[in-house]
């Protein structure tokens, strides 16, 4: 397991959620016990409250910077892939893009909303970017590991959603 | 019991009837990934999908937030020297449970895109097999009462108990300033109409070109579908693209709307179980700071649902969005630090009400993180579409509605002359919550390891998950079924409860202290 991506998110999602459960299991069993009178230094408190919670703000942001790759295509050359979507089904072309260098994806739609979401070899999820009908979203992408590449649907689109399912390839270029 | 309540309690009785369909489709959802994960149920899941979350949703939260909101809103209304409104609320039961009904038929004959709806999957459906054009007809309109239900008649008839008329007067305004639990309730009446319209008339002209009282070519460029490659005879009648941004503009800030409503609960109930001789928030201002702050950054937020469309959102859009939702969060923060600093002040009475009322705003926050992580665009693009989403999802839901379990432990006195017996209502409030706890952390974790939401077959440890899930979601509803129970067996004497209030006595205002 790495820290990082979907681990790290619930791994701090569940600690976060022990440390309010604890505070305010504590919290409960005093005011249970009864009143205690006014905050020493309520001002000190609320500072220290919303400082916490805005230290919290800065690193969920600053720790995702390094995935800010999988954004809008930049005028770096890169490959090109055209990914189109329709119930139940993916037509990717070509299906295998090289390993760093920067790879764009032509994603739309042929009828519904859809979405192409791209699995690395040990299965964690990269990104997803929506597919519509009429419209192209553009994502640029570097992958860093060759190797099998699961594509998946995350957009629910009807009865046949969970099985809509491919992949492609990372090779490594001489 | 006097009319206004008879009202009060068939919303909140009709709620728990929509609880327990929705709740017994959504025992089936982890039951066929835990005992059918060959996927041999793809249509059954589908429909038990669609139909778990209209009606837990709509029929079973939202009608118990009505039910409960108009009794405490009666509060007010003794200042104004006016009578409840009576065909307003009735009409808003009719419209609601009509609309809700005629969905149910829908979805009974297949109609299943999900209570997000997926536009343009509702109209594309019939082309691609998935339903028939007659279900697709029947939700429309099912889809059009309830709209009008809680866009136009819930807030009217909300207006008209607090003020006495669809605004508030200038005295009315200012005592609202100072009091957050009503300024929340007005925040709904503000918002909704105006928030819901564009996605109101965009599924008018949905519903117009599917009869064919409308042709595509006839409407506006900017909502016409833009030329381009689509499979023959699938032509979406308006451009989804501002169709989501209008449908997530409303269905986003209704989620809001609610969640504002329950904090206002939290505001006006917690301060009645403490221990100071008179009950007061430690502080009202902080109070009505952070109702104002969330509602109006609630409004811009809702482009975080938008994240995954990168190159057709402008890119200020997505940084409002971002920006606004976490400024939601702070407004939670500040909510969290005057209800704790009351309790430590005041102390706090045991009671099942502020109980489940504390416990459904923990969850809340204990969601909030992973709601600030989702809010985050470069953590959506790694989360959306996974049940790290519906994780977030179920529990702000299932918070908001612990919340107002609460405040019907708090109101039931009031309405039906006896009050709830607090022994089961603590063993109520921690199977509840311990229910909530376990799905939340499931739902994390499968979300974590990338399995789609609202997909079957769960890939993976799938069947694990969802026998987790079905564990858990027993538990919760088993506590559910267990309160039924009590709520409707005949009065009992009181054993370790509050003394009861004599029959018949209108509901107690939420600034008097229960008996």
């Amino acid at each position: 397991m790495r820290l990082e991506g979907p681990d790290g998110a619930w791994i701090s999602a569940l600690g976060i959620s022990l440390l309010l459960l604890g505070a305010a299991f504590g919290l409960l069993w005093r005011a249970l016990r009864g009143a205690r009178g006014d905050l020493p230094r309520p001002w000190v408190a609320r500072g220290l409250w919303l400082g916490l919670f805005a230290l919290l703000g800065l690193g969920l942001n600053l720790s995702s910077l390094r995935w800010a790759q999988a954004e809008r295509p930049q005028a770096e050359e890169a490959s090109t892939v055209e990914v189109v979507a329709w119930t139940w089904n993916y037509r990717i072309v070509p299906r295998s893009v090289p390993a760093d260098t920067p790879v764009v994806f032509r994603v739309s739609s042929l009828d519904t909303l859809h979405s192409f979401g791209v699995y690395d070899p040990h299965n964690r999820l990269l990104f997803t970017v929506m597919a519509m009908p009429g419209h192209e979203e553009r994502l640029r992408f570097r992958f860093t590991e060759p190797g099998r590449y699961t594509v998946r649907c995350l957009e629910y689109c009807g009865v046949g959603h969970g099985r809509m399912v491919t992949e492609f390839l990372v090779e490594r270029r001489k | 019991m006097a009319r206004p309540e008879r009202l009060s309690w068939w919303l909140i009785l009709t709620a728990l009837v929509w609880f327990a369909a929705g709740g017994i489709l959504g025992l089936f959802l982890p039951a066929l990934q835990a005992f059918l994960p060959q996927g041999g149920a793809a249509r059954l899941y589908a429909i038990a999908l669609t139909g778990h979350g209209v009606a837990f949703v709509f029929g079973g939260l939202f009608q118990l937030m009505v039910g409960l909101s108009l009794l405490q809103a009666r509060s007010c209304m003794e200042e104004t020297g006016s009578s409840p409104p009576r065909l307003l609320p009735r009409w808003l039961y009719g419209l609601l449970n009509g609309g809700l009904i005629l969905l149910a038929l829908a979805n009974l004959q297949g109609f299943a895109p999900s209570y997000t709806l997926m536009y343009p999957l509702p109209t594309v459906g019939p082309a691609r097999g998935m339903w028939g054009r007659g279900p697709l007809i029947l939700a429309l309109v099912g889809i059009a009462l309830v709209l009008l239900a809680v866009l136009y008649l819930y807030p009217a008839a909300l207006a008209r108990t607090m003020w006495g008329r669809l605004y508030p007067s200038r005295r009315q305004w200012e005592r609202m300033r100072r009091d957050p639990g009503m300024l929340g309730m007005a925040a709904y009446v503000g918002m909704m109409p105006i928030l819901g319209l564009p996605v109101f008339l965009l599924a008018a002209v949905v519903f117009a070109v599917v009869l064919g009282l409308l042709r595509p070519e006839q409407l506006p460029s900017w909502c016409r579908i833009p030329l381009g490659p689509l499979l023959p005879q699938i032509r979406p009648e308006v451009d989804p693209w501002p169709f989501n941004v209008a449908f997530w503009l409303f269905a986003h800030n209704l989620m809001e709307a609610m969640g504002i409503m329950a904090l206002a609960a939290v505001y006006a109930l917690v301060p009645l179980y403490t221990r100071a001789p008179t009950p007061r928030l430690y502080s009202p201002g902080m109070g009505v700071l952070a109702v104002g702050l969330y509602t109006l950054s609630a409004i811009p937020a809702f482009g975080h649902h938008l994240y995954t469309m990168i190159s057709t959102s402008p890119p200020g859009f997505t940084a409002l969005a971002q920006a606004a939702s976490w400024l939601t969060g702070f407004a939670a923060a500040f909510t969290a630090f005057n209800i704790g600093a009351t309790l430590w002040r005041d102390g706090l009475r045991l009671h099942p009400a502020p109980l489940f009322v504390l416990g459904g705003f923990l969850l809340y926050l204990i969601d909030g993180f992973v709601a600030l992580q989702l809010a985050t665009r470069a953590w959506n693009l790694r989360l959306h579409g996974t049940l790290y989403v519906t994780a977030h999802t179920m529990t702000i839901l299932i918070a908001v509605g612990m919340i107002w379990l609460g405040m019907l432990y708090h109101h039931h006195p009031g309405l039906r002359g006896w009050p709830l017996e607090a022994r089961r209502g603590f063993l109520h409030a921690g199977l509840t919550f311990l229910g909530a706890l376990g799905m939340f952390y499931t739902l994390l974790r499968a979300g974590a390891a990338g399995i789609p939401r609202r997909a079957y077959p769960w890939p993976g440890d799938g069947p694990g998950f969802g026998v987790a899930m079905l564990l858990f979601g027993v538990l919760f509803a088993l506590a559910q079924v267990l309160f039924v129970v009590h709520l409707l067996r005949p009065p009992q004497p009181a054993t370790i409860a509050p003394r009861p209030s004599p029959s018949g006595e209108p509901s107690p205002s939420l600034q008097q202290r229960p008996a």
